[in-house]
Formats: structure tokens, sequence, C-alpha cells
């Protein structure tokens, strides 16, 4: 796929559309094109839109037919006593320190070493081998679960967070691949200068190829990011202790005692806005990192 | 490189210097594979011939956990009915519509990054903060879309809380978050050659034409992607539906992992949930499988191969 | 020594001392909490006891008794009480997996725990006790504690009676009934489950007269004590599921999910504050539950402005079967964990939990009752609308059942509940059901090793 990549910018755009008949077959395209994606944006943003709004009301406001869309007077107070009912904060600081923190910093470092020497050094055999790298990205999480389980519950790991980080030191497959993909293009003149200067490999990995690739490393960084600060089965399976919980379970947790009736009123608002604060970091991550989300994600289906 | 092996003994000192130093940057990998890849899976066939609760020593049965589930279990075939609907319906669906998006996405349209933006920020969001906000939407008595149907003096849609239309509503989430197969599509259909369309427009190609013999033919390996790792996702859905629906109403919603979840965990059958695991395992490597072979006849590889 | 049902003379020990009221309770003070110390090595080690149980609205009555200076004297003035609500089964049985486990767990599937090994017998500390006094403990609560010969926890914190058909008198009025004459047939709760209920323009539920299901009534073993069977042979550890009488029970608690329409119940439990046990009757949209007593001080904590019109009469029975007074109690327990550290530690909590003040407090904050026939006369049992009927009434009983004996009660529960869906949406027959339900129970017998 990628050997294809880089021959579109001969001609504009344009004259594609020119090409394809009259003016008004054009706008009609237009029309049509428009009409089916706004509605369906609309219904793709709608939910997110009635999760921060709803985060906005209060009972009275929630509970109407028909629903209300904008609501006023709106009630942002709600996100500090969403917060408040449960420890929120400490929720937050073991999503951050116990968690995301180690898994992306151990999964980063040892999986760049891992690409390094999937992609920079050669020696026999490397490439079949990296063919059970490949392989373990398709190997469902399901079959290694339970033992995995008994495993970590044998070395007396569970309620901790040892079970969902001290894997990330081992690498992960899927960011060895991406890392890998992105070493392979580097230019092998690069290693050969420095290694002829006397440079180690490690030498080498560290002061020549990583400053090349930061942009690949944040993009690694972030998915791994999303997927620590996304996890719900992980922490459900191995955390009991609801003052270890990340902000994942804290969320679930609080559906289950906003269900609990005459604990508190503006259940349903204060879990909208507990959720919407969940969420934010990702979608303001987005926003800063627009470019690295989407080159990354583009990446991931270049291996055709 | 097949060869390689045979050659052991004619390594040149450089290439024994290089095979030391790469086998010392992957061993992190090499161990994490031994331990937390093959050990698990063999340990876990292992279990799975066995009876074991995490109380009591595990008690070697044979077989009988596989027999029971496919011959004698109330619920086995139900689960498998469900996660296949599921699958059957949210993958090809799900890749179909992110494969439409994207190609509306990649003609001239205003604003493309703020729709793109819009359409892949669902995928991202944790899933437990949109499976609040679904469960919020779909109720019955005060969700948004019955409020409306309600207003209007039309009967509410019971989404999550009949088992007829459960399926249906959670494929409705799957399909939403969707973004990442878009977003990946997207950039495939950008890498297809301009000048290919032009070369059919010279041909008197309509849209439908170049569609169906350029687009389809060049983007035809990233669809086989996201075909499998959607039908490896999808087999192993557990989130949503643990948060939506909790396997019912009625078990309509007891999906694999679901299930699997449910017998690990909550009722401590270790033996049980291995053999459910193993059984999953090789119905995703004979999809996979099957997919890939069918592939042949429709995935263009260009040049390359 | 296990006994599956208890006769009522048992139980009439109890209501004897409640209706003889003050004037006994002043002849048999409930222990007090010993002086202090009777143990000098507990002052050396800092030491913690690890409790976990279920329920969280307990959480307020535990603070309040840890903060006791007769439990800390108790305990141990180095000792702290590690107490941990809103834990279910599944987190005990993963933490006892781990060989992690707390001290010792109630509200737990204690014969489950038990059969499955990891409990500690309680009989021997009972019996050195110098506070807990089994004679006290009303009787069948107390042998409810045990299989076979052994104590499998000490019963504590709530034991009580557990049937009743809670009505909102409110609502009953509202709909044209009379509050003073309920209904005691399952013929008669459907009419005011007919007139009780509330639909809107679009046949739309907004109130449902009675959940067949909700609470007790969704158990086993309320459905065969109604329908007079019994589903678990306790002696011979037989099932009997698959009988006429539970296919008769089951196929008319369908009915009433039928005339709402099963999925305006599954929607009207999804809404928030009503999904889980009693919380449609507290929310106002359902006017009639079948209840144990403690439904009378919950709501009054929970919702006053709902409990006022709380009123409790027997639960119902078939109509051949008119006149049959249905009752069942068993056993809270504090079990203690073969693995915990501290087995003493959180053997005196469970001790201190049989002396006054921790009663009164669990009964003034929680709304709970021990059946400790010392202590019973001293409650006023208007503090909570409802609560009357139960105790009056204990000796009228005429079918008693000590509830939740089956090691796998829990389990046979859940097939219940999902066999039951499937009779009540008509895919398959209520004898099929409890065929089915006799099967899975006799594999899961097997599968668990018992």
């Amino acid at each position: 796929m990628t050997t294809i990549a880089s021959e579109s910018g001969t001609r504009p755009v344009t004259d594609y559309r020119r090409d394809t008949g009259h003016r008004w077959q054009t706008v009609l395209l237009e029309i049509i094109k428009y009409s089916v994606l706004i509605p369906l944006t609309a219904s793709f943003a709608f939910p997110l839109y009635w999760m921060i709004s709803s985060a906005l009301k209060v009972d009275s406001q929630v509970y109407t037919v028909p629903p209300i869309l904008l609501p006023f007077p709106i009630h942002p107070v709600n996100f500090i006593e969403g917060w408040q009912i449960l420890p929120f904060t400490r929720y937050a600081v073991n999503s951050v320190v116990f968690y995301t923190v180690p898994a992306v910093a151990f999964t980063v470092l040892s999986s760049t070493i891992v690409a390094y020497g999937f992609s920079r050094i050669r020696w026999p055999g490397r490439d079949t081998i990296f063919w059970l790298v490949v392989m373990t990205m398709m190997l469902p999480w399901a079959v290694t679960m339970v033992p995995l389980f008994i495993t970590f519950k044998w070395l007396g790991w569970l309620d901790t967070y040892r079970p969902l980080v001290v894997p990330a030191l081992f690498s992960h497959p899927y960011i060895v691949f991406l890392l890998r993909q992105f070493f392979m293009t580097l230019p092998e003149e690069l290693s050969d200068a420095a290694r002829i200067d006397g440079a180690s490999e490690f030498g080498i990995l560290f002061r020549i190829i990583l400053p090349l690739t930061k942009p690949a490393l944040a993009v690694v960084a972030l998915f791994r990011f999303l997927w620590a600060w996304n996890d719900y089965l992980g922490p459900l399976i191995y955390l009991r202790d609801e003052n270890r919980y990340p902000l994942a379970l804290g969320i679930e947790q609080l559906s289950t005692r906003a269900n609990d009736v005459g604990n508190f009123s503006n259940g349903i608002p204060y879990l909208m806005a507990v959720s919407t604060l969940v969420a934010l970091p990702i979608i303001i991550t987005f926003f800063f990192a627009q470019r690295t989300f989407i080159e990354g994600i583009s990446l991931t289906g270049m291996k055709g | 490189m097949a060869a390689s092996t045979q050659r052991v003994s004619r390594y040149t000192p450089q290439e024994w210097r290089n095979l030391r130093l790469g086998l010392l940057f992957v061993s992190p990998w090499a161990l994490g594979f031994l331990l937390f890849t093959i050990y698990p899976l063999l340990s876990s066939l292992y279990y799975s011939l066995t009876r074991y609760d995490l109380l009591r020593p595990p008690v070697f049965l044979g077989a009988k956990n596989y027999l029971t589930l496919f011959f004698d279990d109330p619920h086995f075939w139900n689960v498998m009915y469900n996660t296949i609907y599921y699958v059957g319906v949210s993958v090809p669906f799900g890749v179909g519509a992110a494969f439409l998006i994207a190609n509306i996405l990649n003609s001239r349209i205003v604003a493309r990054s703020f729709f793109r933006s819009v359409i892949y920020i669902p995928s991202i969001v944790p899933a437990v903060a949109s499976a609040m906000v679904w469960q919020f939407l779909m109720n019955v008595q005060y969700g948004a879309i019955n409020g409306v149907l309600r207003y209007f003096g039309l009967p509410i849609i019971p989404f999550l809380s009949n088992p007829g239309w459960a399926k249906p509503s959670l494929i409705l989430v799957a399909i939403w978050a969707q973004g990442a197969a878009v977003v990946i599509f997207l950039a495939a259909l950008q890498d297809v050659p301009r000048s290919l369309y032009e070369a059919a427009t010279v041909d008197g190609a309509n849209i439908w034409h170049k569609f169906r013999n350029v687009t389809i033919p060049l983007t035809s390996p990233i669809i086989l992607f996201n075909l499998i790792m959607g039908l490896i996702v999808a087999f192993q859905e557990f989130t949503v539906p643990w948060l939506l629906t909790e396997g019912g109403p009625m078990n309509s919603t007891e999906f694999y992992l679901v299930h699997l979840y449910r017998n690990a965990f909550e009722y401590l059958r270790m033996g049980k949930a291995s053999a459910l695991a193993w059984i999953l395992f090789l119905i995703i490597v004979v999809f996979s499988l099957v997919i890939f072979k069918t592939s042949a006849r429709w995935v263009y590889y260009g040049g390359e191969k | 020594m296990t006994r599956k049902t208890i006769s009522r003379r048992d139980f009439l020990r109890t209501s004897g001392l409640v209706a003889g009221g003050a004037a006994l309770a002043a002849c048999a003070a409930p222990a007090a909490a010993p002086a202090s110390g009777g143990d000098d090595s507990a002052a050396a080690e800092p030491q913690t006891i690890s409790w976990w149980y279920a329920w969280g609205n307990l959480d307020p009555a535990v603070e309040s008794i840890s903060q006791l200076d007769s439990f800390k004297a108790h305990i141990g003035e180095n000792t702290t009480l590690d107490y941990r609500g809103s834990t279910n089964n599944e987190a005990v049985l993963t933490a006892l997996a781990a060989g992690d486990p707390p001290d010792g767990g109630s509200n737990m599937d204690y014969p489950g725990l038990w059969a499955r090994g990891v409990c500690l017998a309680v009989n021997d500390m009972v019996d050195s006790s110098e506070i807990i006094d089994p004679n006290e403990v009303v009787d069948a609560v107390w042998q409810g504690g045990f299989y076979g010969a052994d104590l499998i926890g000490v019963p504590s914190i709530e034991s009580f009676l557990w049937y009743g058909l809670n009505y909102n008198a409110q609502h009953v009025e509202e709909a044209g009934l009379d509050p003073d004459n309920p209904p005691l047939t399952w013929d008669g709760v459907m009419e005011w489950h007919k007139e009780l209920s509330q639909f809107d323009d679009g046949g739309n539920v907004l109130r449902i007269g009675l959940d067949p299901i909700d609470a007790m009534a969704g158990e086993p073993d309320f459905i065969a004590t109604s329908y007079g069977h019994t589903w678990w042979n306790d002696e011979e550890q037989t099932f009997h599921l698959d009988h006429e009488l539970m296919a008769q029970g089951i196929e008319t608690q369908a009915e009433f999910f039928r005339f709402i329409g099963p999925d305006n119940f599954a929607g009207l439990r999804s809404v928030e504050g009503q999904g889980t046990w009693g919380a449609a009757f507290n929310a106002e949209v359902q006017s009639m539950i079948i209840e144990g007593y403690w439904h009378a001080g919950e709501t009054t904590i929970q919702k006053p402005e709902v409990a006022v019109h709380n009123r409790a009469t027997w639960a119902p029975v078939p109509a051949f079967r008119e006149g049959a007074k249905i009752m069942a109690t068993g056993p809270h327990m504090v079990q203690i964990y073969r693995d915990g550290k501290n087995p003493d530690g959180i053997f005196k909590v469970a001790e201190f939990l049989h002396t006054e003040e921790p009663l009164n407090i669990i009964f003034n904050e929680v709304g709970w009752i021990m059946g400790i026939q010392s202590w019973l006369p001293t409650i006023d049992v208007d503090t909570f609308p409802g609560l009357r009927f139960y105790i009056d009434n204990i000796d009228q009983v005429t079918d008693w059942i000590v509830g939740r004996r089956s090691p796998i009660h829990w389990f046979v529960n859940t097939q219940l509940w999902d066999l039951r869906e499937q009779v009540y949406r008509d895919l398959i027959t209520p004898s099929e059901a409890v065929a089915e339900l006799q099967k899975r129970a006799l594999d899961e017998w097997e599968a668990q090793g018992l």
C-alpha cells in the first residue's frame, strides 16, 4: 500500500470534478452529499452533546417529555458535586499515577528497544520471528485472560495494578509493530556512520534514532495512554478495593450508587457530569494532537 | 530467510555479534511472549480439562467441560447465537458504513477535518462513559429518543428491555464507535492515485463504475484489514453489553465474553471458562482463515504480490 | 441438628416475649459488654480487624458502633476495625481465591462459602463466649446457622421475619380500594394489581401494582412456601424443583407480568433509582411489595414521606390454601474465613453485635432487628409504619420455613429468574421451566463437586 502513496499531487483535485459533467449534476451531487453527511455527523455528535447538556441539568429538567435540548438555567455545579459524591480525585490519581503513566512509560521504553532489535539490527531469523509478533497481535486476549488471572493470583498481585502494568515492561506487539514501521523508514547509513564512530547500539538508538522518531513515539504513547485510560475490563478483573479503583470503575460505581434510591437526587446529571470529565482529557488531547492521532490511526491500516 | 537456519555454522563473527545483539534487544518481547502468551495458552488448555474454583485444587475431568458445553449446557448455544448475530451484523455493517462515510469525506468537502473529527471522537471516548450516555438515551422511561416518541404520542421503543431490540441496539452503539475504521479508510482512499480516476473518466466511466473498479480494488487490502480487526474485536465485545444490559433481557445480549467473564470471575468456574476461551480462540482462527482464503478472490495487492 | 422448617412453637418463644412486653424485658436485660480489658495482652500490638459486608446502608451504623467506647474496649485499644460495605459475594470469592480474604464477611452466600470449605466453624468460639447466649437468640434463627453439627457463622446484625405483603395505603385509597381489607390470596392481589397499575395514553406503564418478583418474592423459597411445597430437602440434600406446585407458582407470577407487559417491567426497572431491590416501592412507581420486616424501617429512613403510607399483611397464598399464613426466617451472620489473619478479632466484633448498644444503633439507623429475645421487647414497634404486623402476628403463622438453606440457593435463584422470564414471555411452559430448573440444579450440584 505505502508504495503508491505519493503520486497524487500532479493535478489539482478539481479537474476530476469538472470532468464528471454538467454544472447542475455537480450541484445535485453536492446536495446529496451534504444531506447525507450533515445528519450523519449530527447523529454521531448527538450522544456526546446529550452527555454534556444533561450534565448541566437538574432532575426536573431530565425527566421531561419532550426532552429539553438546551437546558436553562444551567447547573455547572453538577461537575463539582458529582465529582465529590465518590472520591473521584483519588480515582483520577489512581488512573494517572498507578496505571496510565507507568503503562505508557514501560510500554514505550520496552517496545522501542524491541522494535529496534526487529528493524535496525540485521540478525539471522529476525523476520521469521517478527511474524510471531504479528501473530500475537491477532491473538484474542480472552484466551489468556483466565490463566493470567490464576498466575497473578499465585504471585499475590490481585488487587494491585501490577497485573496491568508489569506486562508493559515486556513490550506490546502492536506498538512494536508500529515503531518498527517507523524505524524501517530511516536510512541505514545513519546507523552505519555512528557504528564506525564506535557508538554502541543503545547509543545509536537513544542518540540518533529516537530524536528522529519523536512523532512516532508521540503516536504510540498516545495510543497506550488511550488504552490505559479507557480500560475497564482489566481493572474490573484485578481490582477489588474501591480505594484503588481507576476512573472507569469509579463511573460504574457512581451509576450503581445513583440506583440506590434515597442516596441523592440529580443522579443522572451527576453521572453525565463525571462521564464528561473523564472523557474530557481524551477529547482535549485529541484537539491538541489531532494530526498525531490521525496519522497514527492511518498507519495502523498500512500493513496490506 | 527460510534457509538461514541451515547455515548456523557458517555465520561470520559479525553475524554472530548481530545475532547476540538482536536477541538482546528483542529479549523483553521474547520473555513476555513466553510468560504472557505461550505459558497462559498452554496452561489454559490444561485448566480447560479440569474443574477448578481457585479455592480447592483442580480436579482433572478430561474433555468433560467441552462435551458439556456442546451437548448439555443451557446457555452455550444461545451465547453462540447471540455472538454470531452480533458479529455477523455489526462487522459487515460497521465496516460498510465506515467505508461509505470515508468515501463521502474523501470527495471535495468543506471542513473535512471537522466532519472527520466528529465521527472519529466517539471511538476514543472511554467505553464506560459512552455506555452511560447510551443507557440514558435509550431508556424506556425517560430516554431522549423515547421522550420524543412519547411527545408525538407514538409507542416507545424498548431498546434495552426487549430481547428482540437489545442486540440491534448494541450494534447501533458499536457502529457509532467505528470512527477509527473511517480514518483508516480515509487514509487509504487518499492514497489511491488520481490518475486512475482520470483514466477511467476518459474511458467514459460513471461514478459507480469508478467506485466499483478503482476505489474498491485499490482499498481492498484495507477492507480486509478492517474486517479481520473488526471480527476480533466484535467477538470479544464486553464493556458495552456488560454495562448496558448485563447480558439481558432474557440473556439476549449474553455475548461470548460476557458469558466467559461471568463463569470465570463470578462463579469461579475457571475450568469451564478456559474451555470457553479455547473454543472462542478456534472460532476466531477459523473465521479469520476463511476471510483470508476467500480474500484472494477480491483483494487486490497491486504489483507487490 | 439441622431443620428445614421450624415449628410454630419455636417461634412462639419469641412472640410470647414480645407480647409480654416490657415486664419481661426487665427480667432479661441483654448482656452488657464486659467492663473492658478482659484481655491484658490486647494493649501490646496494633491490630486490624477487617470485615466486609454487602449492604451499603449498614455503613452509618457500623461507623457509629466503631466509635463506641465500649466497642473499643471490647476489641482492644490498639485494634482498629476496617469495615467495607457494598462488597458483594464475588468480591469475597476473589479475595478468598487470592488467599487474602478479610477476617469476616456478612450478607454473603453463607452455605455456598461453607460448602467450598473456606470458613471456620465457630462452635467452640461461641461456647466459650461470655456474651453470646444461644438460648437468647430466636431458636429458628440460631438453628439456621448450623450445617450438620457445625455452626458456620455467628448469627448477628439482623435476623428476623422475612415475608409480608406491604402496600402503599395512599395508592390503595386513590384506586378506590379498602386499605383495611388487604387481599390474602393471589387472586385478590391480582385484582389489586389491576386496579393499582397505571398507564399513559400510549400504553406505557407509569405505576405497577405488584412486581411479583421484587424483593423476597423473587426467590424459589417464596414460591414454594406460598404454594405449600419444599424445593430443597435439607436432611437428604435433594432437590424437588420439578413439581406441579412450583410450576403453578411461576405461572401465577407470570400473570402479573403479562398484565403489565414484560418490556414495560424491564423498562421500569432500568430507570435510575428503581432498578434495585425494593427501590420501585420507595420511588412510588410500585404500590405493593412482598418484603421482610426491614422494609418498614428502611423505607422510613430512606423515604419517610412514602413510609408513612406503608402497611403490611400476610404474603399471598393460592386460593386452595386460603387461610395459610406463611413466614420465613433465617440468620444473617458474621462468617469467619479460614485464611483471615484475625479470627479472634472478628469474633469479638460479632460478639459485640449481640449487646444492647449496637442492637439499638442498627435498629435506629438502619431499621433492622436481631432476633434476641431479651432485647426485642425493648424496641418501639411503632417506630416504623408496618413493622407492627410482623411483631404482633408471629403466633398466627401456620407455615414456617428457614430460608436460603441450599448451598446452591443463589444459583437456583438466578436460574429461576432466567426461566421465569421465558415463561412470562410465553417461550416455554411453566412445566418445562421447572423441569429445566431441576436439571440445572442437579448439574450445578455435580459441577461444584458437592
